[in-house]
């Protein structure tokens, strides 16, 4: 009796209708992400992993990369939050130029990046001169570099999360007694946390993958990228093999991280 | 103890609050006013949210004008309760207090009394999402109330509740802020909140204190209307009769009370020798020349002292010893029984027509 209803029956073909499309739109993104990678297992099949993976320079340079990206992340919060919360909370001269400057990294190929990091830090630039520091061809210089590309990964999501939660929050707070840099950790910093986190994360995850502005600055010591590159040019993609695969583990790793962080509402800064 | 707000002016695009100066001494001042009015520009001008462009504002002999907001001890409850999300209850009732001190609260009296006297102790280990918003608004009264506030304000903190946890916690609020014997602004657009909740009242209409005055004065406008310059307290007024009386008993569920020589009848229980308030509407309140059997509990005798006819409603004023009522009927219904000043008719309404909204225990 029911199924007669008019508006039933073509809402129900509507509705699978509109899910058949976004199953086939999403079955194509997905396949066209895991074909590269079948084609990368039939090669695994022809090489000794467990040997490859271990090779001495494929496990420096996952180690550097994740060392300096670590440090560039840390780096990059001290730096990169409270801009993140200035940019959203305050009003000042210069702000629209500031929101400029802070996506120039985003924008830039990164191996503009890179030339223009060179120009600045090289041994003959005028800094390169005045501070006893190699800037190029170290890890400073590999820090330098992912800092830089990396930035707009972490400045953006915060500032976006920062300006989500809601100013009564913090206004309560302060009516509550606290001072302003309380509110920050205990009000503002926990009720962005998803954001900042995303924007933590991306950002390690950004770093790890740089290749153009590090491969000017600091082609050595080697970064995963570049072992990557280096070992392609040398012995063709199978060379590449297990780099791509620490990458990949590195991946799901980094997913369970964020999935257990978003998962666990309740953890807690400042309190 | 007092608050003192002294030619305090704020200009906000095209809004102008003041110049404006109140006094309130340990007692409870609500502010009337339509939205719009400057009403929470006023209060959080007092929290220090935003500076005054002059004037000066002067809690307990100390001038707080140019202080900044955390050091002003600050008792205000926002029209959203504002909780922590990110933190449970009872870490959200401590928040203002020190590390030491939060620590240490199971220890500190002031807490637990006040856990005790909203009646949240059984929440104390929730996560705010979840709770009612009741229960959301007793929280943040708890909230700050252990700060021992100088000054609390209260910017509408009933609005966003449905209309019985209104009462209830309506009621519960005077109790509660009675006791604490602190400077305190409570701002509303209800008519009902200066009964329930008033010890002095101010009118606040476009940035301007149009009149201020106790709730007996108030309630001498029923019998004396209000001239026409008091155009906007009349429309706030002209909602409902209050009616304020002495409790003599309750039984089955319907409470006797004394106002005056007249006795009435609401529906509810309530504690014998305590003081209630309640608001019936004009329109629920019946007129008759003549003495009716009905099933109606409360019956007047009263003389009328004015009658106001409006667009197509006539409003019938009467006086019966201590009480004054308000009768609002229908034209037709006015020509028919053909009422004039200076005679005695009977108003009439059920007992469950009182809806009751103050309720003071502690009557001398």
């Amino acid at each position: 009796m029911s199924n007669r209803n008019p508006y039933l029956t073509s809402n129900r073909v509507n509705l699978s209708g509109f899910k058949l499309t976004v199953i086939i739109l999403l079955a194509l993104l997905v396949l066209y992400i895991v074909y590269p990678l079948i084609g990368l297992i039939f090669i695994t099949g022809s090489i000794n992993l467990a040997e490859e993976l271990t090779r001495p320079e494929i496990i420096n340079a996952f180690v550097l990369s994740i060392t300096t990206a670590t440090i560039s992340t840390l780096i990059l919060s001290i730096f990169g939050i409270p801009l993140a919360y200035a940019l959203a909370r305050f009003q000042f001269k210069f702000k629209l130029l500031i929101r400029l400057v802070v996506i120039v990294p985003l924008v830039l190929p990164p191996l503009a990046s890179g030339t223009i990091l060179l120009n600045a830090f090289g041994p003959y630039s005028l800094l390169g001169r005045a501070i006893p520091i190699d800037f190029t061809q170290s890890v400073v210089g590999i820090i330098l570099s992912q800092i830089y590309v990396a930035s707009p990964f972490i400045i953006l999501p915060a500032q976006a999360a920062f300006e989500g939660v809601p100013e009564g929050y913090e206004t309560a707070a302060r009516v509550l007694g606290k001072k302003k840099s309380e509110v920050f950790f205990k009000i503002s910093i926990p009720l962005a946390k998803t954001g900042i986190l995303v924007g933590m994360l991306m950002a390690w995850i950004r770093s790890i993958g740089e290749l153009g502005a590090t491969m000017m600055m600091s082609y050595n010591p080697h970064t995963i990228s570049i072992q990557i590159f280096e070992d392609n040019a040398i012995g063709g993609l199978k060379n590449t093999v297990p780099g791509i695969v620490w990458l990949l583990i590195l991946s799901i790793f980094a997913l369970t991280v964020f999935l257990f962080m978003k998962r666990h509402h309740s953890l807690k800064f400042g309190w | 103890m007092a608050l003192e707000i002294i030619d305090v002016t704020k200009k906000l695009g095209h809004f102008t609050l003041g110049p404006l100066s109140l006094r309130i001494d340990k007692d409870i001042m609500v502010i009337l006013g339509p939205t719009g009015s400057g009403k929470t520009t006023l209060i959080n001008l007092v929290a220090g949210i935003i500076k005054p462009d002059n004037g000066r504002i002067i809690s307990d002999g100390v001038d707080i004008t140019n202080k900044e907001i955390e050091s002003r001890r600050i008792g205000y409850v926002f029209q959203d309760p504002t909780l922590f999300p990110h933190l449970n209850v009872h870490e959200n009732i401590l928040f203002g207090l020190k590390r030491k001190e939060r620590e240490n609260w199971e220890t500190m009296p002031l807490v637990r009394k006040i856990i005790d006297d909203l009646g949240i102790a059984h929440l104390l280990k929730r996560n705010i999402v979840g709770l009612s918003g009741g229960e959301m608004q007793k929280i943040s009264l708890a909230r700050m109330l252990v700060i021992s506030p100088k000054i609390i304000l209260l910017d509408e903190p009933l609005s966003h509740l449905d209309t019985s946890t209104k009462d209830r916690l309506r009621i519960e609020l005077r109790g509660i802020l009675r006791k604490q014997q602190i400077p305190t602004i409570y701002v509303t657009h209800f008519e009902e909140d200066i009964y329930a909740l008033s010890d002095s009242i101010a009118i606040l209409n476009n940035g301007i204190i149009e009149e201020r005055g106790n709730l007996e004065q108030i309630l001498n406008s029923y019998i004396k209307p209000l001239s026409p310059s008091h155009s906007f307290l009349r429309t706030v007024t002209g909602g409902g009769n209050y009616i304020s009386g002495k409790v003599i008993g309750s039984r089955n569920e319907l409470t006797t009370f004394k106002v005056g020589s007249n006795t009435l009848f609401t529906v509810g229980k309530f504690s014998s020798h305590s003081k209630i308030g309640v608001m019936v509407k004009r329109e629920d309140v019946i007129l008759s020349k003549e003495k009716i059997n009905t099933s109606a509990r409360n019956m007047v005798y009263g003389e009328v002292v004015d009658i106001i006819h409006t667009s197509n409603v006539v409003d019938v004023f009467l006086k019966s010893d201590e009480l004054n009522l308000v009768s609002r009927i229908t034209k037709t219904a006015a020509e028919e029984l053909a009422i004039t000043i200076g005679e005695n008719v009977y108003a009439i309404f059920k007992a469950s027509a009182p809806h009751v909204i103050r309720e003071e225990i502690d009557i001398n």
